[in-house]
């Protein structure tokens, strides 16, 4: 029978495995001394950053925190709290400089004209989706717009300004993984990525920006999975209790309302669901949807994979070399 | 416009900005678009910018549904039904 209980994880059993492939993968397949990881206060590069340090040693991990100009405040005060706590050695990248040097807020800002002309430095903004639960709709991005004081305004976006606002974001997902290739190369450190398995399979991140990676220890757990093992492996509590956000725009944004149907609970027990062929009319009960809902996200998770599969792929060859 | 003309506008259209999808002369009007990855949602974006410039249609956020983008049939359905009600 379905239910919540096929997320539940051994949480040390797990935890010991990782750490297990943590040691292989860097020390062995990579040959790598330690590990760089971007630091954002989120669950996921925080569980990351608690594995390796208990995978290889505190003093082979280097915690990268990498504030722009739309960071949250929390973001920086979070990481460093986390930090910390591990006792891992970190360092501090304000990347807004580069940012602003290849022009990606003043791009976005153009993008934004697009859509709102008066748009002026000041105004908050962020992307998101319409929600499929009310319907069977398609997912096209609107963007949101508040001036200081007044009620945000929304409005869809065209296909040029849409292209060109998550082309200009993308450059701060490549920034911070340069820098953290920068620190890597310096340390002969490998590079952790951190998506959980829901982004992983659903495409949520920057085809080389945080896409990129010499190893992805947590790309195999459901969200709520990294959960459960966050506690175990020692992340802090304010870290655990706080809400996913992208962190990306300057408005404050969910990750369902960017990118995922449902927030990342439902999410992760629809994937599990439609992963293992759990029909709709059983997973909707448990996750509070009906099963018409549930069939939509089922139709959305497609979706995403089909969009996912460029964003996976590897470089292609006219032909293979010959020794590999 | 008769329908067999906005048939071969939308058709036209679809294969001139979606053959590198696989969006075909020969397309079946009822083959699923969107399930065959020959539109995304950028794709409907292009669809939607096409309707409203060429075409001086107005579509609504609420009619960007697979039900009106879904395959040939239903853009020809929709574009009909839309000019029906200018």
């Amino acid at each position: 029978m379905f239910s919540r209980d096929v997320l539940k994880i051994d949480a040390p059993a797990v935890a010991a495995e990782i750490e297990q492939a943590i040691r292989d993968h860097v020390f062995v397949k990579l040959r790598r001394r330690g590990v760089a990881v971007g630091m954002s206060g989120g669950i996921d590069s925080s569980v990351v950053s608690a594995l390796s340090a208990r995978a290889l040693g505190k003093d082979k991990v280097l915690g990268i925190f990498m504030p722009e100009r739309d960071t949250s405040d929390d973001a920086l005060r979070l990481g460093t709290k986390l930090a910390e706590h591990l006792g891992i050695q970190t360092v501090l990248e304000n990347i807004k400089p580069a940012l602003v040097g290849l022009r990606c807020y003043e791009r976005q800002d153009e993008a934004i004209r697009m859509v709102f002309p008066d748009y002026v430095d000041g105004w908050r903004f962020k992307i998101t989706l319409p929600s499929i639960l009310e319907g069977d709709r398609l997912n096209v991005s609107q963007l949101t717009v508040q001036p200081p004081g007044e009620e945000p305004r929304t409005k869809r976006m065209p296909l040029n300004a849409y292209l060109q606002l998550v082309a200009a974001t993308n450059f701060k997902q490549r920034i911070r993984k340069m820098m953290e290739y920068y620190h890597g190369d310096r340390l002969n450190y490998a590079v952790a990525g951190t998506p959980n398995l829901l982004e992983y399979d659903q495409g949520f991140f920057v085809k080389q920006g945080d896409g990129a990676a010499d190893f992805k220890p947590i790309a195999h757990l459901y969200k709520t999975q990294v959960y459960a093992l966050a506690e175990h492996v020692g992340v802090i509590e304010e870290i655990r209790r706080r809400a996913p956000t992208t962190d990306t725009f300057s408005l404050p944004q969910g990750q369902d309302e960017f990118y995922f149907a449902v927030p990342y609970d439902k999410m992760d027990l629809c994937l599990y669901a439609h992963n293992h062929k759990v029909p709709a009319a059983e997973v909707g009960p448990v996750v509070g949807l009906t099963p018409d809902q549930v069939e939509r996200v089922f139709k959305d998770i497609e979706a995403k994979r089909r969009v996912a599969q460029y964003l996976h792929a590897r470089p292609l060859l006219i032909r293979e070399l010959e020794h590999a | 416009m008769s329908t067999a003309t906005t048939e071969s506008t939308i058709r036209n259209f679809l294969v001139t900005s979606f053959g590198y999808r696989g969006a075909t002369a020969d397309l079946g009007a009822e083959v699923p678009l969107i399930d065959q990855g020959i539109l995304d949602s950028t794709a409907v974006l292009e669809i939607v910018q096409f309707f409203e410039q060429e075409l001086a249609l107005e579509v609504a956020d609420e009619e960007m549904v697979p039900e009106n983008f879904g395959s040939i049939a239903r853009l020809v359905a929709y574009v009909e039904k839309k000019k029906g009600s200018k």
